[in-house]
Formats: C-alpha cells, sequence, structure tokens
C-alpha cells in the first residue's frame, strides 16, 4: 500500500515539474502567437479546401474496427478478446490483406481499396515519444489519462485542461489565423458546428457556428412584413442596447451574431442547388455531414476559402453490450463516411467542387482497453484514426499495428497495477493534426505554435495527404 | 456627479461596454444601494525585505480583504504570485472604514466645503476594461483599494487611465509567475473628495485631523531610495495613510510606504518581482487620517486602525499556508433603512426565479406576505413530494389495461418497461414543475439531475422510461436528505447500474481476460463527488508546490471498479436469465461475482479482504464521502445550478462549510445546504454588488418560466395518449407546442436540453465552460452558453413565440388545437401600457426591467397602428412579453 501512496505523491510532483514547463510554454506559445500571426499571411489564398472532423464521443474501439489478419496475429487477438473478437471469416479483408475491417464497414473498406481512405494506427493524446519506462517515470505523460473530459480537452486543444486558463482548441486557432482567406459576409466564420459546442473549433476569436442537420432556421415574428414591422424594429432596438453585465453582453452579443449569421446562411442555402445523391436520413452521422455537403456546396456564395466542419455521434463508451452497440455504430460511421464521399463526387461531377479539396478525418478521445469486462471494454489510450477524400493518399496504414499483449512493453500501466492493455500511441495527435493542417495550408512557423507538442517529435508530417 | 464608464475597447471582436453608473440617482449593475461599509487599506511599514540591493523586493505584499460586512473583515498580507521571499515579521495594516453610498459634506481648514463620496463598484482585470470613474472635476481625490478577493493570483487596485475628467480604475496584477495581467472583476471600495484638503475637527473632547490630496511618487530610475513627503499639517499621532497608485509606466506597481510619523512618510513606487523594479514617475492619491472613531458634523461616522498582520495570501502556483485575519470595526454601521424594510415583490421575484420553476402572480405574492425567505423554504421542505413514478403508472394501468398477451394486468409491477411511456414521463414532469406545489424540491431534483447524470438518449434506457422515472423519484426523495443516501441510492439504481455499467459488473476471471468495469467508478469520483483534483473549502484549487493534487490515480479507479462488482437486478438470476430485470428496484449483491480481494481506496484507506459486496459498498461510499473535496464540489455546481455561474470563493466556502456541518455536527445535509444557498447574502443582494452575478437561464427553465407565469394549459385530444396499441382511447389532456414541437416530450433535439436527456454523462454544457468573449476574457464561467448555439438559439425562441402568438384558447376536445397561455387575468392591464409594464416587470424580470427596455416596448405599444387590431390588447401583451423574453437582460437570470 506504502508504495501506491509513494506513487502517487511522486506522480505529484512529476505533474508539478510538467506544470511548469507548460506554463512558461504556455506564455512563450502566446508570444508566438502573436509573432506568427504577424508573419504568415493567408489572405492569397485562392484555391478551396475544407477540413471535417467526425468525432466519436466516448473512446471508440479501434482494436475492433481493424483487426490484423494475419495467423499469429489474429489467434493473438481473439484469445486476448474473447467473446468480444470479430470472428475471422466475417471480417473485411483490405487489398493485401494487412488487416480487415469490421464487417459492419464495406464502404469504407472499398474507399480504402480505391486509394481514398488512409488508417493512421496507433495514435492518441501525447507530448513526446514514449515508453513504457518514461510511463511509469511519469515524463511529460499527459494528465489525467483515461478520463473522457480530460483527454477530450488535450485532443482539441493540446494542452491538459486548466480552469485558470481557457486554451483555444487547434481547429480554432487555425480558423483564427486562416480566416485572411475568406471574405465571408456576415461575420460567417470559417467553423460550423453541426453537433453542438466544441472546443476544437473554439478559436481566440473565433466563434464557432451552430447549425442543425435538419437546417437552418431565421427568428420568426420579427420578420419586416408590415403588421410585424413596429415590433421587429423593438427587437433590433432591444438589440442594440448596452450593457454593462458581461454575461448579458454577451448573450446580446451571441444573439446579434446569430441574427446576422442565420439570416445570410438560410438565404444562401436556400438558393443552393438540391443534392440527390441518397442518404439513410436516420443515420444522425450521414445528416450532419449532408447538411456539411450544403455547406460546401454554397461555399463560393458565402464567400469561404477555407472552412472547418465538427460532427460528432455519441454512445462509444462500450462498456457493455459492446458486440451489438459496437457494430451498429461502426456501421453508422461507415454508412456516413460513405454516403458523404458519394455526395462529393456528386458536387465534384457537377463542377461545384473537387474531392481533392475536401478531406474528412475521424476523431475520439481515446482508444479503449485490449483487456475485457466481459460485455465491453475499458478507457484505453492509443486508437486508429481513418481519413479519407480525394486528397488522402489512400490504401494505405500509416504507422504499425500494435502488438497486443496484456503487460507487453506498451502497455500503459504500472508496476502496482493490473494491466490492461491500455496501449501507449506510436503518433501523437499532435502529429496527425499537424499534417491535416500542413494540406489545409498552414505555415510551418504556425504549425508550431498551434501544436505545442509537435516540436518533440521528428516526423512532423506522417505524410497520408498531399 | 460621479460617473462610471468603460475606456478602453477590448482588442477583442465584442462590441464596445458603455457602463454608466450615476451615484445618488440611479443605480446599476456596477453600483448599488448602500449598505454597510466601504474600506481603504494600505502597508504602513516595510518590515520584510531580503532582496539584495537593486533587486525587487521579496516578498512583494500588498494587503488582501474579503468578507467586508457591517461588523467585520477579513484581512490579511498579499504576496500574490512572487514566489520568493519569507514574510517573516508582522507588518502594519492600516485601514479606514466609511459607511458606503455616502455623500456628506464638511468644512475645511481652508473654509472650503467638500463633498465626500463613497461607493463599491466592480472593476475588472488590468487588460480586459479599464473602468472609469467619470469625475467632474479635475480636482478630484479618489482612493480605492480592493474589497474582495475573487482572483486566485491577488491584485490591487490602481489607475488605468487619466485625463482631465476621466479616472480609470483597474485590477492590477503582479507578473512573477506568467505575463499575464488578465483578472477577475473584483469589489473595489472608492471613496471621492471633491478636492484636495486639510481639516482638521474638534468635537467635544476629541479632536482629530484629515487630509487628502496628490503626491509626486518620485521615479525609481533616478531615486531608487523611499522618498520623504511631508504632510499639510501635524497630527497629535501618526495617521493611518492611503495611497493609490497612478497608471504611468508599461509594468506592474504599487505604491508602498514607511517611518509614518506626526509629520510625513517615506513613499516608494514598487514593481514586483518579475520586473527590474524600474518605474517612471506618476501621480498619486492620498488620504491620510488620525486612527480612531471619529464623527462629522452630520453624523457620519469615520474608522481609521492599524492592525498589526502576519496572515499571508498568495496566488496560483505558490506553495504554502494562507489565512486571515478578522478585524472587528468598533463602531458598526448603522443598517440601512432599506433592510429593514419587509420583502418587495421584487425581491420575491427574485428569489422564486432561483428557488422555483418561475415567479408567478400567486407565488409572489405568498412569499411576500410570508414575509421571510427561510419560512418560505421551510414550508416547502415539508410539502409532499409530487412523484414521477406512481402516477405515470397508474395512468398507465388506467388506460392500457392489458399486457401483450392481452391479458388484464394485475398490478403495476407487471407493466413492462417500455419506450411508449415517454410522453408520459415527461408530460407528468411538465404538470409537476408548472402546477405542483413542491417547487423547491423539483427544482433541486432538477439540479441534481445535472450532477447526477443519466440520460435515456442510449437505447437501453430509451427503453426503459418507468426506470427513468423512478430513478428521478430517487433525486426527489434525497433532495432535502443527506447526500451519503443520495450517493448510495444512485449507485443502487438499475437505471445507473444500466447507464454506467456497474449493472451486472463481476470479478476479474484472468483465465477470459476479463477486468471489472472502470465506468461506474471513475465517473462517481470524478463527477458525483469529488472531482479530479483537489480543493480547497472555497472550491478554488488546492496546490502543492504550486501545481494542482490529483485526488486518485488509475489504479484506485481500478480498486473502485473491484469494490463496484457483483450487482444486478433484484428479480433475476446473474446466471439464468441475462434479459432484462427490474429498472426500478434496487440492485442487488450477487456474492459469487464480487471480487472479495483487499482494496486500496482514496487517502490510503483500506477495505480488507473477505467482505461481502453490500460491506465494501458502505465502505467505499463512506470513503468518498468524507473525502474534504465533497462539500466545495458539490456545493459549488448546486449554487451554479440555482443562483450564478461565478459565485465568489467566499460564498462557496460558507455553503461547503454547512455541507461539512450542518451546526448539529451533521455531514452532507442537502436541506441545510439549499438554505445556505438561497439565504446567503451573495443569492440575496449579489446583483448589487457583483457585475457578473447570475447565469444564462437554462432553455428549460425558459419555457417554465414563461408557462408558469401565463399558466399554459394542456389541449385535449382525442385518441390515445400512449403510442402502444393495447392502450384504449379516449380524450386526454396534452402539451401540444406546435408542428414540429409535437409536445413537450421531444424537445431535446430542438433547444438542446430535455428531462434526463443529456447527450452524456458530462450533462448539457460543463460547469467550467467559458466562451470566447467578454466572458471568457473577464475569466467567468457561464455553462449555459454552451447550448447557445445558432441554431438552438433561434429554436428556443420561435418555439416559445409560436405557442405565444398562434395558440389561442381551445376548451373543446380538438386535434388542430395548440396548448395556450392564459392571459385573461391580465386583459385589463394592457389597456394601460405602464400597468401591463409593470406586470410583467414584476414577473417576469423581477422587477429589474430597464428604462430603456421599457422605454423602447412602450413606444412601440404606443403604435397607433394597434388601433387598426382585432383585439388589441391580446397584441400588445403578446408583442411586450416577445420583447421582453428575447431581450438579454431577461436572458441572464440575476
Amino acid at each position: 500500500m506504502s508504495n501506491h501512496i509513494n506513487r502517487q505523491r511522486r506522480k505529484i510532483i512529476k505533474l508539478a515539474m510538467f506544470g511548469g514547463a507548460s506554463t512558461l510554454l504556455a506564455t512563450q506559445n502566446k508570444l508566438n502567437l502573436i509573432r506568427a500571426a504577424l508573419a504568415s499571411d493567408y489572405s492569397a489564398i485562392d484555391d478551396y479546401k475544407s477540413l471535417v472532423c467526425i468525432f466519436q464521443r466516448g473512446g471508440n474501439d479501434a482494436f475492433n474496427m481493424l483487426v490484423p489478419l494475419k495467423g499469429s496475429e489474429y489467434s493473438n487477438y481473439q484469445k486476448i478478446r474473447q467473446n468480444l473478437a470479430i470472428p475471422r471469416n466475417s471480417l473485411l479483408p483490405v487489398s493485401g490483406e494487412q488487416f480487415g475491417f469490421h464487417p459492419s464497414m464495406p464502404l469504407s473498406r472499398a474507399l480504402y481499396n480505391q486509394g481514398q481512405l488512409a488508417v493512421i494506427a496507433n495514435t492518441g493524446v501525447l507530448f513526446r515519444p514514449t515508453t513504457l519506462d518514461s510511463f511509469r517515470n511519469n515524463n511529460l505523460i499527459p494528465p489525467d489519462l483515461f478520463s473522457h473530459s480530460h483527454q477530450m480537452d488535450i485532443w482539441q486543444t493540446g494542452y491538459p485542461s486548466d480552469p485558470s486558463i481557457i486554451r483555444p482548441g487547434w481547429g480554432g486557432v487555425i480558423a483564427d489565423k486562416i480566416n485572411q482567406a475568406n471574405s465571408a459576409k456576415a461575420g460567417l466564420p470559417p467553423t460550423f458546428t453541426l453537433s453542438g459546442t466544441n472546443l476544437w473549433q473554439s478559436g481566440e476569436i473565433t466563434r464557432q457556428l451552430g447549425v442543425s442537420a435538419s437546417g437552418v432556421n431565421n427568428f420568426e415574428f420579427f420578420s419586416n412584413d408590415p403588421w410585424e414591422r413596429s415590433r421587429t424594429r423593438a427587437f433590433e432596438r432591444i438589440m442594440q442596447m448596452g450593457s454593462n453585465h458581461p454575461l448579458q453582453a454577451q448573450m446580446q452579443q451571441t444573439l446579434n451574431d446569430t441574427r446576422m449569421r442565420i439570416s445570410e446562411l438560410k438565404k444562401t442555402l436556400d438558393q443552393g442547388a438540391e443534392l440527390t445523391t441518397p442518404i439513410d436520413k436516420k443515420n444522425p452521422l450521414a445528416r450532419q455531414l449532408r447538411m456539411v455537403a450544403k455547406l460546401i456546396s454554397v461555399r463560393e456564395q458565402l464567400g469561404m476559402k477555407r472552412q472547418l466542419f465538427f460532427v460528432s455521434a455519441g454512445s462509444w463508451d462500450t462498456h457493455g453490450d459492446q458486440v451489438q452497440d459496437h457494430a451498429d455504430l461502426l456501421a453508422m460511421l461507415d454508412k456516413g463516411i460513405g454516403s458523404f464521399q458519394n455526395t462529393m463526387q456528386e458536387l465534384d461531377s457537377k463542377g461545384i467542387v473537387s474531392t481533392n479539396s475536401v478531406s474528412t478525418f475521424t476523431a475520439s478521445e481515446f482508444g479503449r482497453t485490449l483487456i475485457t469486462n466481459g460485455n465491453g471494454t475499458d478507457h484505453g489510450w492509443a486508437s486508429y484514426y481513418m481519413v479519407s477524400g480525394g486528397a488522402v493518399r489512400g490504401g494505405r496504414l500509416y504507422g504499425q499495428l500494435p502488438p497486443m499483449e496484456i503487460g507487453g512493453s506498451n502497455d500503459a500501466a504500472d508496476e502496482y497495477e493490473m494491466p490492461a492493455g491500455r496501449l501507449i500511441p506510436d503518433f501523437s495527435v499532435d502529429q496527425y493534426g499537424a499534417t491535416l493542417a500542413r494540406w489545409f495550408g498552414v505555415s510551418e512557423t504556425d504549425l508550431l505554435s498551434i501544436f505545442p507538442n509537435l516540436a518533440n517529435f521528428t516526423q512532423k508530417d506522417l505524410g497520408f495527404i498531399s | 456627479m460621479i460617473k462610471i464608464t468603460n475606456l478602453k475597447e477590448l482588442n477583442h471582436s465584442t462590441t464596445a461596454l458603455l457602463l454608466v453608473c450615476m451615484v445618488m440617482t440611479a443605480f446599476t449593475r456596477l453600483c448599488h444601494a448602500a449598505e454597510g461599509n466601504v474600506l481603504l487599506t494600505q502597508l504602513q511599514t516595510f518590515n520584510n525585505n531580503n532582496a539584495g540591493t537593486g533587486q525587487p523586493v521579496v516578498p512583494w505584499l500588498t494587503v488582501a480583504v474579503r468578507n467586508l460586512g457591517i461588523n467585520t473583515v477579513d484581512v490579511a498580507l498579499e504576496r500574490a504570485e512572487s514566489i520568493a521571499g519569507f514574510v517573516a515579521k508582522p507588518e502594519q495594516v492600516g485601514y479606514i472604514a466609511f459607511p458606503d453610498a455616502l455623500d456628506s459634506r464638511f468644512i475645511s481648514s481652508q473654509d472650503s466645503s467638500i463633498l465626500l463620496k463613497t461607493m463599491r463598484l466592480g472593476v475588472a482585470g488590468w487588460t480586459n476594461i479599464c473602468t472609469a470613474v467619470d469625475i467632474s472635476s479635475r480636482d478630484t481625490i479618489l482612493i480605492a483599494s480592493q474589497s474582495s478577493r475573487n482572483g486566485s493570483d491577488g491584485g490591487w487596485v490602481r489607475r488605468c487611465h487619466s485625463n482631465d475628467s476621466l479616472f480609470g480604475l483597474g485590477i492590477d496584477e503582479d507578473t512573477s509567475q506568467d505575463a499575464e495581467r488578465n483578472h477577475v472583476y473584483e469589489q473595489v471600495s472608492l471613496v471621492t473628495f471633491s478636492k484636495p484638503f486639510s481639516a482638521h475637527f474638534d468635537s467635544g473632547d476629541t479632536s482629530w485631523k484629515m487630509e487628502a490630496g496628490q503626491l509626486s511618487a518620485v521615479s525609481t530610475f533616478n531615486h531608487p531610495a523611499f522618498n520623504h513627503i511631508q504632510f499639510k499639517q501635524q497630527y497629535e499621532v501618526p495617521p493611518v495613510v492611503v495611497i493609490l497608485p497612478g497608471s504611468a509606466g508599461p509594468a506592474p506597481v504599487s505604491v508602498r510606504i514607511k517611518n509614518v510619523t506626526n509629520t510625513g512618510f517615506d513613499m516608494r513606487l514598487m514593481e514586483p518581482a518579475g520586473t527590474d523594479d524600474l518605474h517612471v514617475a506618476q501621480i498619486v492619491h492620498y488620504l491620510a487620517l488620525t486612527p480612531g472613531i471619529h464623527k462629522l458634523a452630520d453624523g457620519t461616522v469615520i474608522e481609521a486602525g492599524i492592525k498589526s498582520i502576519q496572515n499571508l495570501q498568495s496566488g496560483t502556483g505558490i506553495d504554502g499556508t494562507r489565512s486571515w485575519n478578522r478585524i472587528q470595526f468598533q463602531q458598526s454601521q448603522p443598517q440601512t433603512p432599506h433592510q429593514q424594510d419587509k420583502m418587495s415583490t421584487a425581491d420575491a421575484a427574485r428569489f422564486l426565479t432561483q428557488a422555483s420553476f418561475g415567479p408567478t402572480d400567486e407565488s409572489i405574492r405568498q412569499l411576500t406576505q410570508l414575509g421571510r425567505y427561510q419560512d418560505w423554504v421551510q414550508q416547502q421542505m415539508e410539502l409532499d413530494t409530487n412523484h414521477q413514478l406512481q402516477p405515470t403508472q397508474a395512468y398507465w394501468l388506467k388506460n392500457c389495461p392489458l399486457n401483450e398477451d392481452g391479458d388484464l394486468i394485475n398490478s403495476v409491477t407487471e407493466i413492462a418497461d417500455t419506450w411508449e411511456a415517454s410522453m408520459g414521463r415527461h408530460n407528468l414532469w411538465w404538470q409537476t414543475v408548472l402546477n405542483g406545489k413542491d417547487q423547491l424540491r423539483q427544482r433541486v431534483a432538477f439540479a441534481l439531475s445535472q450532477i447526477f447524470v443519466v440520460s435515456d438518449k442510449p437505447q437501453m434506457l430509451e427503453n426503459s422510461q418507468f426506470g427513468m422515472a423512478s430513478y428521478y423519484d430517487t433525486l426527489l426523495n434525497n433532495a432535502f436528505g443527506n447526500y451519503r443516501n443520495l450517493l448510495e441510492d444512485v449507485t443502487l439504481h438499475p437505471v445507473m447500474g444500466l447507464y454506467l455499467g456497474m449493472l451486472r459488473n463481476q470479478k476479474a476471471d484472468p483465465e477470459r481476460n476479463i477486468r471489472a468495469d472502470e465506468n461506474y467508478a471513475r465517473e462517481v469520483l470524478q463527477l458525483f463527488s469529488i472531482g479530479v483534483h483537489r480543493l480547497n473549502l472555497d472550491g478554488t484549487l488546492a496546490l502543492e508546490d504550486g501545481q494542482p493534487v490529483i485526488n486518485y490515480d488509475q489504479k484506485t479507479v481500478q480498486e473502485f471498479a473491484r469494490v463496484f462488482t457483483g450487482w444486478n437486478y433484484a428479480d433475476v438470476d446473474w446466471e439464468e436469465w441475462i434479459g432484462d430485470g427490474s429498472r426500478v428496484l434496487p440492485m442487488q449483491a450477487v456474492e459469487k461475482f464480487h471480487d472479495r480481494g483487499s482494496k486500496q481506496l482514496l487517502d490510503g484507506f483500506e477495505i480488507p479482504a473477505g467482505q461481502t459486496a453490500r460491506v465494501d459498498l458502505e465502505a467505499a461510499l463512506d470513503n468518498i464521502f468524507n473525502h474534504p473535496n465533497v462539500g466545495p464540489f458539490i456545493s459549488k455546481q448546486l449554487i451554479q445550478r440555482l443562483v450564478t455561474s461565478n459565485p465568489t470563493p467566499a460564498y462557496v466556502e460558507r455553503v461547503a462549510s454547512v455541507f461539512n456541518d450542518n451546526g448539529s455536527g451533521v455531514r452532507g445535509d442537502l436541506a441545510a445546504v439549499i438554505s445556505a444557498i438561497l439565504l446567503d447574502t451573495e443569492a440575496r443582494n449579489g446583483h448589487k454588488t457583483l457585475p457578473a452575478f447570475g447565469k444564462l437561464k437554462e432553455p428549460l427553465l425558459r419555457l417554465t418560466h414563461l408557462y408558469r407565469a401565463f399558466d399554459l394549459q394542456p389541449t385535449r385530444k382525442e385518441g390515445s395518449f400512449w403510442e402502444h396499441d393495447s392502450c384504449g382511447r379516449g380524450e386526454y389532456p396534452a402539451y401540444v407546442m406546435g408542428d414540429s414541437w409535437s409536445d413537450l416530450s421531444s424537445l431535446g433535439g430542438e433547444i438542446g436540453q430535455a428531462m434526463l436527456h443529456a447527450p452524456s454523462v458530462f450533462n448539457f454544457y460543463r460547469p467550467d465552460y467559458s466562451p470566447a468573449g467578454l466572458a471568457g476574457t473577464n475569466g467567468l464561467v457561464a455553462p449555459e452558453f454552451q447550448l447557445a448555439t445558432e441554431n438552438f438559439v433561434v429554436n428556443t425562441a420561435n418555439l416559445l413565440n409560436y405557442t405565444l402568438f398562434w395558440a389561442e384558447p381551445v376548451t373543446t376536445v380538438n386535434e388542430e388545437g395548440l396548448s395556450w397561455l392564459d392571459f385573461s387575468q391580465i386583459r385589463d392591464l394592457a389597456t394601460n401600457t405602464e400597468n401591463l409594464l409593470n406586470y410583467l416587470d414584476r414577473v417576469l424580470l423581477n422587477g429589474s426591467m430597464s428604462g430603456q427596455l421599457r422605454a423602447i416596448i412602450k413606444q412601440h405599444l404606443d403604435n397607433p397602428d394597434f388601433q387598426n387590431h382585432d383585439d388589441i390588447q391580446l397584441d400588445k401583451i403578446r408583442d411586450a412579453i416577445a420583447l421582453i423574453i428575447i431581450s438579454p437582460e431577461y436572458l441572464i437570470q440575476k
């Protein structure tokens, strides 16, 4: 027991050392940001690109999404996963048979084989290259591992959560800078969320725009129709009232932004072309992605050269009933990505936007344990992510499928803990994000300031997109 | 006349603020009605300095103040962020207390009439906003001190801007730890004199002296030593001296003095560590006053004293113990008359906004007649509870008497749980919160449902609507009970068991590579009880070596996961039947699947091996319950749900102390905690004294408020209330809100919030969410803004307005009918715009409607076009309400 307590104590101190560094880093980073803002100019961008983040809230069990097929590797997987293991003959092998997709994912397999989808193996929240030794010595290990909220914060910002500092997300900081390229009307930001407020798109100055998958509505009852005109005038005067209360002023700003943004957006969307590619209307991800496609289709009218979208679906936290639930979730993801890529083909064939200019990437706060609780799996660390689109150098797996061994050399467990197969990532989310951001047009100097841990890794581009 | 205006535009894409506050004529948010004291403080000595020559002083000190009350105040030395330097000797802290909101005159030795005014105001951080005091004359002398310690990094007040007629105040911060000088709003005591003076007062056997004016604080570039200042007059004893630093120079700076004598003192500009301590010259304002209790001719009492203090406060990231020294004023300021007034309707409405699902004309009247908040709370706690499960089941049984096989159902226990009861569950909740008497219990349960989150979003619980109703009953039953019981009832509820995986969680099985499920173990610690990091009693982060301390690690989570093994449905066998069991009965232990090994829990507590699942569970919940974090962690979140997003640490500490001990030695008494939250001086008066007090109204509370204020009437339909085939048809009441909002049970997708329907266990919003913009820049959290996305903002407004404008009273059974608001009580009022607005102000805005909003609505209602309407009164009522409920001053509950 004393060993355990001593370890806790040691963790505190190690964390303290890290925290100190982080504070300095933060200050330094702010200065860098200011400098970079002066240095990098994005106003000359004249092509169109957008990034679509598909967030799997809850922690996706990537180890059941992709399964190694080689005899010994598969039998090892099966031994560990027991009743949760996907039967070998039901897996969907990719060309070359390096691995198989979960049986719910035929469209992803097809995109992969067509070179439109890539898999990035064994990636997660990571501050520097990490081994089991450095994990056990707590050497710059991300704090609060395995906690949903904390890992989601780090995934989306690059920094540990800290109640005393408000961190922007890396998508938001990119938006702050790259918005120079846009000439959007009505204060429309480059960031659209189909799934509520998220940290990833929260910039220092950019406020994300929330849109429902079902469409955009104006404030009703405040129109310029003759019988409402006087009421609308009063409404507008109320919207111009000053306030000395910060929350009240914030709400006023929110209402004014909303009015301006929504009316412009609705006007533009109403004039947009109908999209005919079929989608499953019961699939929430497919519906969100359909609205993304609509927003992309009117990007010229909106004055957008760069856009960042956020869609998400919850319930990936499969502690129980994983066999059925995870299969359903993966089917939703697969159909969502599949119908979105088909819609992009439609836009491409209509000459509205090239498939090469839109890339989707998956995200999830962490992977899961190799070990099961009988019905499901627990919070892990490393995961696999998928990118798709015309610009992706697909049909490849980047990095390596990790060795699966409970208590092995990549299993993040302290000596006094029962190991559970929470695998240490090979790649950092910072590397993953920076690769996407570089394609998006972010300058090298800005990449280093936006992704605080990127400097700690030699490989600054994972090569899956160009 | 003094006016507060905002000066700087934020270097942010936000609209500039205009802060206007005219003393003695109108009080707005930054100003407040008179209440007790203002207090000026200044270190009179310079006893501690460990720095070498030419180095910035260490420890660098100012004075920290909090809990400024009528009789007492807490004072300490403030070391802020500076790490170095040990406070080896006490310092003498000088303080001068004036009555607040003073408007007094006296005659100076120069035979001038000097106007003396005092006020308390909120001042923003140095790099946030310069809060300007607009003065009538360039001769005005202003002295100010910080009177709160909301920001964890200390801070002190300083002039941030001045020209001939503008005078700004800001809370400066030292940069010893980091470069930022952001700071949350602090309360500042401000004393102004219309011009420089010296005065000599003789009243009977006492005589005393006072003077104020401007001084030149010399540049430390040229004069690193203290500079001697001569008083304008000679004092019988050394006076108390207070100085407000000026605005010049890019670095943070304060003023230190020493060697105060009958004739003068030594003064020096002092930069904190992290700077070069070279600061440019500037004008500072000072006040000197004979210590003691003095009376002006008009009876105004001024108290000045000196206290020797070694207690220390430090900034974030600084190790060391923190403590306060309480100063007892010898002469209490008389309470201002309004405090003895009986409760106004505005006071009552404000209270009911926090303690119910919205004030109504009737509930306001009842509370004012009762006269005391605590009596209302007491009454509410004794009322019968409106439960969810029993009436939902009874209603089902009445409508749907047959089971799936077509046989008659004999008792409620035979009703199969189903998604088809969803509308019934929601309908009942709406009936209860709109019409039920047990408002406080319902409101607290609603708050608890956002802490102990379960959600019927996942399919397994979507299919378990009676189970959801039963879970809500668990929250209702424990709302005024003990937190420890609540924790246990929640832990053992099968709905929670399903939601977070404790149900059928089994001990490790190495053969099958199975480990205990960690889900419930992790979330009960992180979200339902103590949180990840250690907290001080006041809810701020506790630090060790300047860094947060974790409460538990992965190993601890694993150990708790092992505790929570071996629990199953109460009515099915673990091995024989793995399907559904009761979603209502508490889970029962199955020892075979319980891990009976020893377990190491929080703070080194160990559960011995060989115990039963039940004994282990009790011990583990006790272990959690007794962790010092529970009080501040739970108290702060309840405050955020009921009263304000940004409670001061002192408020949290007062409530958390009640959690720790209700006064009778009982820990976790939620009735006492709820009372403490609602009756606290900050809950009752925060809107007058704190510039960012309050919270954005939750979408559901916006609905309940309007529906209660105008008694939403269900429509009556023909057909089946339940979507289940076997249910009989007939006439039934339902809340139907419009085309796309078929009923109040399906709001989640439209407005972002519905009962027990959060996106995840992290609720609809996180307690620490801080939106970019003014809130973020000012260091404020505003959880509900997480739902203020464009789509939800628009949809919520449209939903409310749809009912307001389209729903007509329908008394017959009608398929097309919408639920409607009943305006019959106020139709007659609407013939007079002022009367109508007074009524709406009372029930919707707690009597706080601004003159500007009133003028805008009045102008619209006086539009002659209304004369052409068929129903002038009704249309005026509708328009006035629509304009109020979309206004930011309505949307922020204060």
